[in-house]
């Protein structure tokens, strides 16, 4: 009897461990990778950061072995490295937990007009025997831009609060990203007297007729006409209300849905979502000063510090207060006063120089300073500004509505600069699911033949927008779409979206694909 | 409906079953007689039995569940006549609907006492997790009974009776089994269909002393349907097209449950311990797939899978005996904890394996402390007059993070606490006819005290048959998240109520049962039944305003009226066993701007026939469902609309053999009639307007089973 009990406790066991554990849940390989192929300063950099991505954290630490090879630079004389290095080789540690890693790459002195210098990186070994190679692992580092036919960029803007708006140049291959709380207003360099708000931080501004003394309104001052002005109330019904003070109209002018506004009046608290010259919410400035009424400026919303919940996000924080502000020009600057709403004995005031080689000159009406934003005007063709406001139409399921919306993971390209761009839809799907395919050829098949010059949108920044990817449902990269880029030197791109969060599943981490004609 | 219509179908029952008794082979038996009996009688004997006495329990006893081959409740509640298994394929959980009602209005007891879930006690109970290896039989009750079993026993009570001890003059019991079971049409060792190993062990230490062991796996791989697992990635020139075929129908989950017990008997006293540990993991893999690139341009396609882990730990003890002559008394106490923690990780497609752990955390919890106790037959002298007295306490602790609301930071754990007292009076008025009044007071941390009652009245007017009435208080408590829960941010404004009250109302139940004698040897039971709910002061989610905005919460303001018939046949002849049973139910609920829907009605059959060879030690068995159109209320665009499910039917059959005495094998099938998804238009559309589908999912196919048990029996 003993026996039978132990074979049968015997059988049982061997096939309860038998069909146990799956085996194929272990962790992957730790694998590492330089981020780009190729990796370019400009004139004005001195430093650069070059990253290195591992397959997943360390669970380990230890040492990556780079080596370095100067092509026409020296160590020390041309360049220098953090952590830094020695003999060929530089020496990066990593630490527990860890996802990657970055060397500074300092550029020490430029090289001469008409010479190359490069500077290029290999991984060449791990203190950890299995740890190895990834896909990508050198990479050339040049002193000077150097043109890019094909790239994916990982656009820095920031995760889950979207607290960067990043520009991003297909010819070189380069991104700059920039805080979107670093500025409210922009002035144009161009022909035009025109003053632009920052859609990236739910900037909004109200003309208050009439009135052109910046110290003579606080917010108990009668406005010159009684405004009536559509909203919504609590239950989200449309609602009309009749604005009579300056302290009622700032109550309706941040940008969230009740926003007021009238088209039919002509009263639109935001500049227009194409970015065209003449949808700006400030009128034109013009050279006769007292022209020039005071504006209620709504400064926006303040960038979470908190990250939102994974696969979601968290962009919009507490209102940042409202100023009065004044802009009057001579065709050549732009003269800025501004202070605070109920401030009658002082303001303040700076003056900004037209600059040919921008678009818009940004300014920090809280820091009263000048600011660097974009990139000179020829040197960006994308704009992902994250966050995207104005005051427009709508869907909210119902019929089409007009209220002041916020969207997210917004794209707009450099119209204001001279970049076209237009969409390729490939398929639509309709209410029932069923699938039309367009006669289009698919990215990957289309080519400097298949371009049509006439598509190409010159007068709306905002054909991607937030449309590339859909975030009810299925949240996901939208694969209907690809888009086609002329540049200001006439080269032509393919862009291809791929990804809208990071692997972990964070918002904010958008990728795409590009490749030159 | 019309009454031509109920009396039709009450008819047909009757007609199916004459028609069966028909057929009967003209052979002298009396098995079936005592058979028939013994499954009437077997309530009484037993003391974490459900009443006998105050209402109709229905057993499903061992050969009942053997014949499905049981591992879980879910397996076996598929062929209930008015129990319908409401699968939710996202979660892998199944509750279940009773009478139309869902399972927050049924309550699940494990020897009486209360089964634990992730955010509550005894009702809305995922019927997946309750493990059936050392049960000894189901014990169901239909209709409210609230007085005895506690608030939220509306639509009736489950029990399950644990097996103790050892049949026959052994001292020691080894049992071991395997049961390999297809999903649908898929099925391989490794990673498709169902593989379920028990094995445990029984001794008898003295006459006095019994202790069981044993261990129960239950890996079901998924239901992968048109998906195609955990590895599959569309990739068209190296870029990623996201057609949402990754992944499972139904997600795969693995269940492991340590069982053990003990059973004394200290003179005229018994003392009972059961302890439970149970362990599962569901998988759930994400049908989206991140098509990032890598610096090259190579495509390196992610997936943000997550996994849910559920323990639950039982202790559950009972000590019952006499005080004096035949009064007696019965004492439980019972502390269970239940856990599910929350998983996500990025799984990398093309490389098979984890990138990294993103959020590891636990979303649910709760932790009981319960015990019931009564004394009966407090007057044994009396015949007229009998009572019995019980109290009621339960302390439940916990939190429900996926209540809080997903984006919730303000998750607190709460405690909810009942003290009940109740007591049932006999009173026999004569040997025909009795009455039993019932009355229970609640006393509830929440919503304060309440008070509920029931009135059953039995009557015999021969032999063999009996009228049995029962109005009774059908009290449902609000559950955790109707009270406790909070999501507010930027778009949302979601709040429980902590002012809920119960949601109260009154039920009819009319019982007639007849046992039949057919040519003097075969007893048919015909039991023909009536019921009637209203349910007042129903919780339903309302939309209200407060200082954050539009306020979505939750009031009693709803009702809910339900009106049913059914007819239950039961034949035993020779060899055969046959049942046929009916049922007619319908509801009636709010419309929209306070109009009603008026009774929707839906028509339901269960059949049974077995047939057994004694000399071969073999039986045949074969089971029908069938769920006829419902029509429902549900939240849908517009609000409040009428939509339906098609009906469907539900098939199993198979064969039991037993050989060498302890071989015993058992081959059959699930879900005959292929069933997966049921075409519906009652499906609520989702958040943000995403619309709610078209079809409902029951089951995953027609599957196959074959289950093998060793039993060793020695000394």
């Amino acid at each position: 009897m003993k026996k039978y009990l132990f074979l049968s406790a015997i059988m049982s066991l061997s096939v309860m461990v038998s069909c146990g554990d799956d085996d194929g849940e272990d962790l992957i390989d730790f694998t590492v990778s330089f981020s780009s192929e190729t990796v370019s300063l400009s004139e004005a950099d001195t430093d650069k950061e070059i990253s290195l991505t591992f397959s997943r954290a360390a669970t380990e630490s230890g040492t990556i072995t780079v080596a370095y090879t100067g092509n026409n630079a020296e160590y020390g004389t041309d360049f220098s490295t953090l952590p830094t290095g020695g003999n060929g080789t530089i020496a990066v540690p990593v630490a527990v937990g860890d996802l990657g890693a970055t060397i500074t790459f300092t550029k020490l002195q430029d090289p001469i007009e008409g010479t190359t210098k490069t500077v290029s990186l290999a991984l060449n070994g791990y203190d950890q025997t299995d740890w190895s190679n990834g896909i990508t692992s050198s990479s050339t580092v040049s002193f000077t831009p150097i043109a890019a036919i094909s790239g994916v960029i990982d656009a820095e803007q920031g995760g889950s609060n979207q607290p960067n708006q990043v520009y991003v140049d297909l010819s070189s291959n380069t991104q700059t990203a920039v805080r979107r709380d670093t500025w409210e207003i922009a002035f144009y360099n161009g022909a035009e007297n025109r003053v632009f708000l920052n859609p990236s931080l739910l900037v909004a501004a109200a003309e208050l007729e009439g009135i052109t003394d910046i110290l003579s309104i606080t917010e108990d001052s009668d406005l010159a006409n009684a405004l009536k002005m559509n909203t919504f109330d609590q239950a989200f019904q449309p609602a009309t209300v009749t604005v009579t003070t300056v302290g009622e109209l700032v109550a309706g002018l941040p940008v969230a849905y009740p926003q007021y506004g009238n088209v039919a009046t002509n009263l639109v608290f935001t500049d227009n979502r194409e970015g065209t010259l003449e949808g700006t919410a400030f009128a034109a400035v013009s050279t006769t000063a007292d022209q020039n009424n005071v504006y209620i400026v709504s400064l926006g919303n303040e960038i979470p510090t908190e990250s939102a919940e994974l696969g979601s996000i968290s962009t919009t924080g507490d209102q940042r207060g409202f100023l009065k502000v004044r802009v009057l020009t001579d065709g050549n600057s732009y003269t800025v006063q501004y202070a605070d709403l109920n401030e009658t004995e002082n303001f303040s005031e700076a003056t900004i120089e037209k600059n040919d080689s921008f678009n818009l000159s940004a300014f920090s009406l809280t820091e009263g300073q000048s600011v660097n934003v974009e990139p000179e005007k020829g040197s960006w063709d994308l704009n992902f500004t994250g966050v995207f406001s104005f005051y427009g139409v709508g869907n909210f399921g119902g019929p089409p509505t007009i209220a002041g919306l916020t969207f997210s993971d917004y794209v707009l390209h450099n119209t204001l600069g001279g970049t076209g761009l237009y969409q390729v839809t490939t398929y639509e799907r309709d209410g029932d699911g069923n699938i039309t395919n367009f006669d289009v050829p698919s990215y990957t098949d289309f080519n400097r033949d298949d371009v049509e010059e006439s598509a190409f949108i010159y007068n709306d920044r905002a054909v991607i927008g937030s449309g590339w990817r859909s975030v009810f449902g299925v949240a996901a990269v939208r694969d209907d779409r690809y888009f086609v880029l002329k540049d200001m030197d006439g080269n032509y791109y393919k862009l291809l979206f791929t990804a809208f969060t990071n692997s972990e599943g964070e918002r904010g981490f958008p990728q795409f694909t590009y490749e030159r004609l | 409906m019309n009454l031509n219509r109920v009396l039709g179908i009450i008819f047909t029952g009757f007609l199916g079953a004459s028609i069966l008794s028909q057929e009967t082979p003209m052979e002298n038996d009396s098995i079936p007689m005592e058979r028939l009996q013994e499954v009437i009688l077997i309530g009484e004997s037993q003391v974490m039995s459900l009443s006998k006495k105050l209402f109709n329990v229905d057993v499903i006893d061992q050969e009942g569940i053997k014949r499905l081959a049981g591992n879980t409740l879910a397996d076996i509640l598929t062929q209930n006549l008015n129990i319908t298994i409401l699968p939710d394929a996202a979660t892998g959980r199944s509750t279940i609907s009773m009478f139309g009602f869902d399972g927050e209005y049924v309550k699940v007891l494990i020897d009486g006492i209360p089964v634990a879930s992730d955010n509550g006690i005894g009702n809305n109970i995922d019927i997946t997790q309750i493990n059936l290896e050392d049960a000894e039989r189901i014990e169901i009750i239909e209709g409210a009974a609230g007085v005895l079993y506690g608030e939220n026993a509306v639509a009736g009570v489950i029990n399950i009776i644990t097996k103790r001890g050892i049949e026959g003059d052994y001292k020691w019991k080894i049992q071991s089994a395997l049961q390999e079971e297809t999903v649908g049409s898929e099925f391989s060792f490794s990673d498709q269909g169902r593989h379920i190993q028990n094995f445990n062990v029984s001794n008898q230490v003295s006459p006095a002393i019994s202790y069981t062991l044993g261990v129960s796996r239950n890996d079901f791989a998924g239901f992968y349907n048109e998906f195609q697992g955990r590895d599959y990635v569309n990739l068209q020139d190296n870029i990623v097209i996201n057609d949402s075929l990754r992944g499972t129908e139904w997600n795969p989950k693995e269940q492991l449950t340590f069982f053990g017990n003990v059973h004394a008997k200290m003179g005229k006293h018994s003392l009972f311990y059961k302890l439970q540990h149970f362990d599962e993991t569901l998988t759930i893999y994400d049908r989206i797939i991140n098509g990032r690139l890598n610096p090259d341009g190579t495509p390196n396609p992610t997936a943000t899978d997550a996994r849910f882990n559920t323990n639950r730990l039982v202790n559950n003890f009972n000590i019952s005996g006499p005080i004096r002559g035949l009064t007696r008394y019965n004492v439980s106490l019972s502390y269970q904890t239940q856990e599910r923690n929350y998983q996500t990780f990025t799984y990398n497609i093309l490389q098979q394996g984890i990138e990294s752990f993103n959020i590891d955390r636990i979303d649910q919890s709760s932790d009981i402390l319960y015990s019931r106790g009564f004394v009966s037959n407090i007057m044994p002298k009396s015949e007229f007059f009998g009572l019995l007295l019980g109290y009621e306490l339960t302390r439940q602790k916990g939190f429900d993070a996926i209540a809080a609301g997903a984006q919730s930071t303000n998750v607190v754990e709460e405690t909810l606490e009942n003290y009940d007292f109740f007591a049932t009076a006999d009173l026999n008025l004569n040997d025909q006819w009795s009455l039993f009044p019932g009355l229970r007071s609640v006393n509830n941390s929440q919503f304060g005290q309440a008070l509920f009652w029931s009135l059953s009245s039995t009557y015999n007017f021969l032999e063999d048959s009996k009228l049995k009435i029962t109005l009774a208080s059908a009290f449902k408590a609000p559950n955790f998240s109707q009270l406790f829960q909070e999501f507010v941010d930027a778009n949302h404004n979601v709040k429980g109520n902590r002012n809920l009250q119960p949601e109260d109302g009154i039920t009819i139940f009319l019982n007639y049962d007849h046992i039949f004698k057919i040519g003097d040897k075969w007893p048919l039971k015909s039991t023909l039944s009536s019921f009637y709910f209203d349910i007042d002061n129903k919780i339903t989610g309302i939309v209200s305003e407060d200082d954050d905005g539009i306020l979505f919460t939750f009031d009693n303001v709803d009702f809910e009226e339900k009106l049913g018939f059914t007819l239950n046949n039961k034949i035993d002849f020779n060899n055969w066993q046959a049942g046929i049973g009916t049922s007619l139910i319908s509801t009636n609920t709010a419309l929209e701007d306070g109009a009603d829907s008026g009774y929707l009605w839906s028509f339901n059959l269960q059949s049974t026939l077995l047939y057994s060879f004694p000399r071969i030690n073999t039986s045949l068995s074969a089971l029908l469902n069938h769920r006829g159109r419902t029509l429902n209320v549900f939240e849908g665009n517009n609000g409040r609309e009428i939509g339906e499910t098609d009906a469907f039917t539900w098939l199993d059959a198979s064969i039991r053999t037993t050989f060498f005495k302890n071989f015993d094998v058992t081959l059959g099938a699930r879900n005959l009639l292929d069933i997966v998804t049921v075409n519906a238009t009652d499906i609520p559309a989702g958040a943000h307007g995403a619309s709610g589908g078209d079809a409902r999912l029951f089951g995953n196919g027609r599957s196959y089973f074959l289950k093998l048990l060793y039993t060793l029996n020695f000394n």
